[in-house]
């Protein structure tokens, strides 16, 4: 236990010795967790915004021509007897008609001559809150366009494709990005590390000299590169944290025009959590590799 | 105390170091060992601590085979030695009291024995009332005692001085020597490289000479 202490009052004194350089380390941790912390939030926003899509989207169940008027109102009564399916309304080709016209001058004039004979009658599906989910959106859609007298189905596909295909690049290559981004974020950091290891190279060949061990020098740049990583980490999360007090409300106001009911969030107890624990392994790592150089070259 | 046997050291291809040195230094012994620069004098006690490892041949501290020692067990051969550089080689960011008191830290010495040892050994250097100043504050000659305290506080069996005085004036290497005589005095083995004639033929001890890594008198 008295060692712990010795290490511990060399690391800190260390810190106190060399502050600027100490900053310099923790900024540089920092600046690096705060990328992979926001990269973290905006693939957490995107799948937010998945599940917000699935709970604003409407789905639209085109009937056959060939269907006769008789059996639309039970074609919408089993869309109504669907799990998820909230409510399901029909809508006669007249009213569809009539809503389109609704739009503006430019689409009036566009059907002003259009019979609503040649509109085919549709029963619109609005979700349960619970079965608010992309998933759930497209098992749906596959289930109402088999069943008979649908001839297709609308749920605005391209939009969700678009979004899928990004979440899944996001999710997958953001993994490979991710790993490249902490190989990136180590080798930056163990080189900060090494520059403040290399100033006090000498001081390690001292220690060697007069008989310490490899762990006995290593401890303390162990301690001081866990402070400076928790140092780090605590700030990319107080940053993220200030970020998010400080912009989320007027981001999620800005994009309401588009998403209405997504809370843009630039900080999560979770991913600041792991921003913290990276920045404890980021510093405790750099500094054994960059010690490790060091010793290697102070062994006979 | 201190055995070569037929010890060759390389460096590369072209630079040979040392060339079939065969010697022994007996325990309690003051030794100089004497040659012009790159004569093999530095080389030949970096090898004694282990700081280079022998190209060929044997050498024996204490009775070990130190060319053989796995680097695991080289710190715990050190802590029986004392080393004096011609730099002195302090922390520069540590007290006198702590560049001396480290020696026994390494050795998990406890914490109230440490303070007392090291300030034992100051007040025999001349220096006790020194123990908090650092060491960019002191003369070269003060820097060089605080060195011979933290290689003495462990009360080595080899105390290996290389050119210990070669930064100092006439006076001040006179101190330093006294200082090494004194822990010889006390049955510490001492070598001393040195290229300073005047110095050897002051002393009159054993001088081992070496001139292009060989030895040519011991």
């Amino acid at each position: 236990m008295r060692r712990l202490f010795y290490f511990a009052g060399q690391a800190l004194s260390s810190i106190r010795g060399s502050l600027g350089i100490s900053a310099l380390t923790a900024a540089t941790i920092a600046a690096a967790l705060l990328v992979s912390g926001f990269y973290a939030m905006a693939l957490q926003n995107l799948e937010n915004l998945a599940l917000v899509w699935g709970r604003t989207a409407t789905l639209a169940a085109y009937l056959d021509d060939s269907l006769p008027q008789s059996e639309w109102e039970e074609t919408r009564a089993a869309v109504a007897g669907l799990p998820p399916v909230a409510k399901a309304t029909l809508v006669l080709p007249a009213e569809a008609l009539a809503r389109f016209a609704a739009r503006g001058p430019e689409a009036r004039a566009l059907v002003a001559d259009v019979s609503a004979d040649l509109l085919p009658a549709a029963i619109e599906v609005d979700l349960r809150a619970g079965f608010a989910d992309l998933a759930v959106v497209e098992r749906l859609a596959k289930e109402l366009a088999a069943l008979f007298g649908v001839s297709s189905v609308d749920y605005g596909q391209q939009e969700f494709e678009r979004l899928r295909a990004l979440l899944e690049v996001l999710r997958y290559g953001g993994l490979g990005a991710g790993i490249l981004l902490l190989l990136a974020t180590a080798f930056i950091v163990s080189n900060t590390i090494r520059l403040t290891v290399y100033a006090r190279k000498d001081e390690i060949g001292i220690l060697r000299l007069v008989g310490a061990t490899r762990w006995f020098v290593r401890v303390p740049f162990l301690m001081e590169g866990a402070v400076w990583g928790l140092a780090g980490g605590g700030l990319a999360a107080a940053t993220m944290w200030l970020a998010h007090l400080s912009f989320a409300a007027r981001l999620s106001v800005a994009i309401a025009a588009v998403v209405g009911g997504l809370n843009v969030s630039l900080f999560d107890p979770t991913v600041a959590a792991l921003v913290l624990g990276a920045g404890f392994g980021l510093g405790v790592l750099g500094s054994a590799f960059a010690v490790g150089r060091f010793l290697d070259v102070e062994e006979a | 105390m201190i055995q070569f046997f037929h010890v060759y050291k390389s460096f590369g291809v072209e630079q040979q170091a040392l060339t079939d040195v065969t010697l022994e230094i007996a325990k309690g012994e003051f030794v100089f060992l004497t040659g012009p620069s790159g004569a093999g004098k530095s080389t030949l006690m970096r090898m004694i601590f282990c700081a280079e490892r022998p190209s060929r041949g044997q050498i024996l501290v204490n009775g070990r085979n130190v060319g053989r020692l796995p680097g695991a067990a080289v710190p715990f051969l050190r802590r029986q030695m004392g080393v004096v550089f011609q730099d002195f080689k302090l922390l520069p960011r540590k007290s006198i009291e702590d560049n001396v008191g480290i020696a026994l830290e390494i050795a998990d010495v406890p914490a109230r024995e440490i303070r007392r040892r090291t300030y034992a050994v100051l007040k025999e250097v001349g220096l006790a009332h020194k123990l908090h100043q650092m060491p960019p504050r002191l003369s070269g000659g003060e820097q060089q005692r605080v060195a011979i305290a933290r290689a003495l506080v462990n009360e080595p069996q080899v105390l290996l001085a290389d050119e210990p005085t070669g930064n100092l004036d006439a006076e001040r290497s006179k101190e330093i020597m006294s200082l090494l005589f004194h822990a010889n005095a006390r049955g510490t083995t001492v070598v001393v490289a040195t290229h300073d004639r005047a110095l050897i033929e002051a002393y009159g001890k054993r001088n081992i000479h070496l001139e292009a890594g060989r030895v040519i008198t011991s």
